[in-house]
């Protein structure tokens, strides 16, 4: 046997041989059926039925469960403030498009609209400006138009190759002419 | 310990048959609680919380042999409850005088018993390291004298969690009368 061991038994032994004395049992009585007869200690339906419906909670492992399972809420519930919170900085991030360029229409009408927001993604603010539907759609035409007129313009220049020496000429002159910043 | 007749007398709502059964289990349940707490005044308090229990709960005791049992599970949920309200104050102290105090106990033969005061001196000596369940454990197991099914019972732990607990606590003490005790 270790001399820890010995050690130990020892102690044990001197409180095992020591019984604690109760002193003054009829104070103890006194209060407890004092405490009886005033009544503070009558059964209380209310609290009787809570008890039995929740006493389990006093169960340790199940005290345990609890906590563990509070925990991994709390956890679950930050993870996903942090992902609501990230998805709204990415929100922040993009630019909205409101009132008439939102898309209700038809296909042609998203096609338009399409090109309308390539044109402001290229530097067109719209910010502060006013500007009806009406006005767009005149401009998407001018626009098409303009595009359908250069493309003639390309093919009748690639046609004539006078022409196109021409115009070649002209355009070398005018770079000449802008000034080297 | 107790018998059937009187529970069922004072299941019936006899004060003086209640009277008789404080009288022959105060003792039990004032040695657990004393022996845990380590303090004989909080001790008092949880026996006397304890038979107001006894006396509320008396219809769900359905044996006297079951009662013990019982009994021991209030006074052992009171200390925890007990324990935990005092869980800031300072724990454990090397104290010469208590080392002092059981060197002269060991050294009578046969050695003499120890007062109130004194035993409360060494409890908290000895467990003043130990966790609230630790502490009951080993009061229940090592002074009690209770076997690991009882306590099992009486603490609503497995028999594993008991003697793990068991384990911890004789290390603990081990470890401390090794060093100081000599």
């Amino acid at each position: 046997m270790t001399a820890e061991r010995e050690k130990y038994k020892k102690v044990l032994a001197i409180l095992r041989g020591s019984k604690p004395e109760l002193k003054g049992i009829d104070l103890i009585q006194d209060n407890v059926i004092g405490r009886i007869r005033k009544g503070g200690v009558k059964h209380n339906p209310l609290t009787e039925v809570v008890e039995n419906l929740f006493a389990w909670i006093y169960i340790g492992w199940v005290r345990r469960s609890l906590v563990t399972a509070s925990v991994l809420l709390v956890v679950f519930f930050a993870y996903q403030q942090t992902m609501i919170l990230k998805g709204v900085n990415d929100i922040n991030k993009r630019e909205i498009v409101t009132g008439p360029d939102a898309f209700t229409g038809t296909y042609d009408e998203l096609d338009k609209q399409v090109r309308m927001l390539k044109l402001t993604s290229r530097g067109m603010s719209t910010g502060g400006l006013k500007i009806t539907e009406k006005r767009i759609e005149q401009l998407l035409d001018s626009y098409n138009e303009l595009q359908d007129k250069y493309i003639d313009l390309i093919r009748i220049i690639e046609e004539d190759p006078v022409l196109k020496e021409y115009i070649e000429e002209r355009l070398g002159e005018d770079k000449n002419k802008i000034p080297n910043l | 310990m107790v018998e059937q007749k009187i529970i069922e007398k004072c299941k019936d709502g006899d004060l003086q048959s209640f009277r008789e059964l404080i009288e022959s289990v105060s003792p039990f349940a004032f040695s657990v609680a004393f022996r845990v707490l380590g303090d004989e005044e909080l001790a008092k308090d949880i026996v006397q919380d304890t038979m107001v229990t006894l006396w509320q709960k008396l219809k769900k005791i359905n044996s006297a042999g079951s009662f013990k049992t019982w009994l021991y599970r209030i006074v052992i949920n009171k200390c925890y409850d007990q324990l935990r309200k005092n869980k800031r104050e300072p724990g454990f102290r090397p104290d010469e005088k208590t080392w002092e105090l059981i060197s002269n106990h060991v050294s009578e033969r046969p050695s003499s018993e120890l007062e109130n005061e004194e035993i409360a001196r060494v409890i908290n000596l000895m467990t003043g390291k130990l966790s609230p369940k630790q502490k009951a454990v080993f009061v229940l197991s090592e002074i009690e004298e209770m076997p690991a099914d009882e306590i099992s019972e009486i603490t609503g732990m497995s028999k594993t969690l008991v003697k793990s607990n068991l384990y911890h606590a004789r290390k603990q003490i081990g470890k401390m009368l090794d060093k100081y005790f000599t």
